[in-house]
């Protein structure tokens, strides 16, 4: 041992050191008929899950109903589960496909909020802002708060959804790659398009 | 990403969000060093990443619960290989009752008969006998499918021409009109949805 250093605490570096379970292994001890491993994939992934389904949905009790709907589905198929995928990349394509559905079955009741005649006809597009109560309540009254909401929402649908993935999913370029089947370069390229009209949109909220 | 010939303000972005190698990111310091729209470049989009980072929710307290309470108590995988090894067995148990009953029907024969030197070949034989009736049924339905198909190919290309063209041009016509009345249709139920809401 170098000279001046310290001999760390017995366990201590276990326990501070040590690095997460991989999703993967955890997977394999649920499989094993450890149920309590899927509780840490759980508590991993909730407020991510939670938090893209919002932005997706703008319902924050929906986004709960449904990432516990995700959770579900995940576990019921857990043994069909590719280790060659990510888990994460399987559980949000899981979310985007139930939110998606959601959206869908919404399609009647919401109307268009802007851009009837945007070439994009991904159902991202018919969203409206919930009138529950959202973790934004306290931002209501906030110009910048409303003004993040808009810019975001007046995205055009693949920037959005990307924007959301990387930001509220906090997805890897590389799953969000995987998880929309685009090579990892266009991913790159969206999401910095996308941060460009961000940016433009909100130029005034942006500033010291 | 090749660096060499990318918007700088585009490896700023990459930069940002951690996306660039090691090598990368350290050339792209002394470039932003060098250049101040650069550096405004990446305040503004740092700015942006807070913001966007601030719109973030979490769950509900006691989700992992709420969670963990919906699960069933077996896992469902447990039961399907479970199911799995259960339609193995089983298939193997009908099989051999099956094969018994034979043996069993061709011994009461071979008693009154031929003796029981030719009980064990008839039981085998019914068995064989009875999965080849099985799978002749089984062909003769497919290929009475099969021909069932070929035959109203047959009989579509035996019409004249210009019926087979007037088909054509029907169907083309209204494939066009059903294209085209869906937008209609949609905006009309949006129309309708608006006049509900108000």
């Amino acid at each position: 041992m170098a000279a001046g250093t310290r001999p760390p605490a017995l366990g201590a570096l276990d326990i501070q050191k040590a690095p997460p379970v991989p999703d993967e292994e955890l997977v394999a001890r649920v499989l094993a008929g450890d149920q309590g491993s899927f509780g840490v994939l759980v508590a991993r992934y909730q407020d991510r899950l939670v938090s893209f389904l919002f932005r997706m949905l703008r319902d924050l009790d929906t986004a709960h109903d449904l990432a516990q709907e995700v959770f579900l589905r995940v576990y019921q198929a857990l043994d069909r589960f590719d280790p060659q995928f990510k888990f994460s990349t399987w559980t949000f394509r899981v979310a985007h496909n139930l939110g998606v559905d959601e959206l869908r079955r919404r399609k009647v009741r919401w109307v268009p909020l802007q851009r009837q005649d945007a070439e994009d006809d991904s159902p991202w597009e018919r969203e409206l802002p919930s009138l529950e109560p959202s973790p934004y309540h306290d931002l209501r009254n906030d110009q910048r708060g409303a003004a993040i909401q808009q810019a975001i929402d007046a995205l055009p649908g693949d920037y959005r959804e990307l924007i959301v993935m990387r930001h509220y999913a906090e997805l890897s370029y590389e799953e969000i790659a995987q998880l929309k089947r685009m090579p990892l370069g266009t991913v790159k390229n969206k999401l910095f398009r996308g941060r460009q009209m961000l940016k433009e949109k909100l130029a005034a909220y942006l500033g010291d | 990403m090749d660096s060499a010939h990318t918007d700088p303000k585009l490896l700023v972005d990459l930069g940002l969000d951690g996306a660039l190698a090691p090598g990368e990111s350290e050339a792209l310091r002394a470039r932003v060093a060098d250049d101040e729209a650069l550096r405004n470049e990446e305040r503004e989009l740092g700015k942006l990443h807070e913001v966007l980072a601030a719109g973030r929710v979490a769950a509900r307290p006691g989700f992992t619960e709420a969670v963990m309470a919906t699960l069933p108590e077996s896992a469902p995988w447990a039961d399907r290989k479970l199911l799995g090894w259960r339609s193995v067995l089983g298939t193997l148990a009908a099989v051999l009752a099956l094969a018994l009953g034979a043996f069993g029907i061709a011994g009461a024969q071979g008693r009154q008969g031929a003796g029981m030197d030719g009980v064990g070949f008839a039981a085998a034989r019914a068995v064989v006998d009875f999965a080849t009736s099985a799978a002749l049924s089984g062909a003769g339905l497919l290929a009475a499918s099969w021909r069932g198909v070929g035959m109203a190919v047959a009989a579509a290309l035996d019409l004249p021409a210009t019926v087979i063209f007037g088909i054509g041009v029907v169907a083309v016509n209204a494939l066009l009109i059903a294209l085209l009345r869906r937008p209609r249709r949609r905006r009309a139920a949006l129309a309708a949805a608006i006049r509900r809401r108000r």
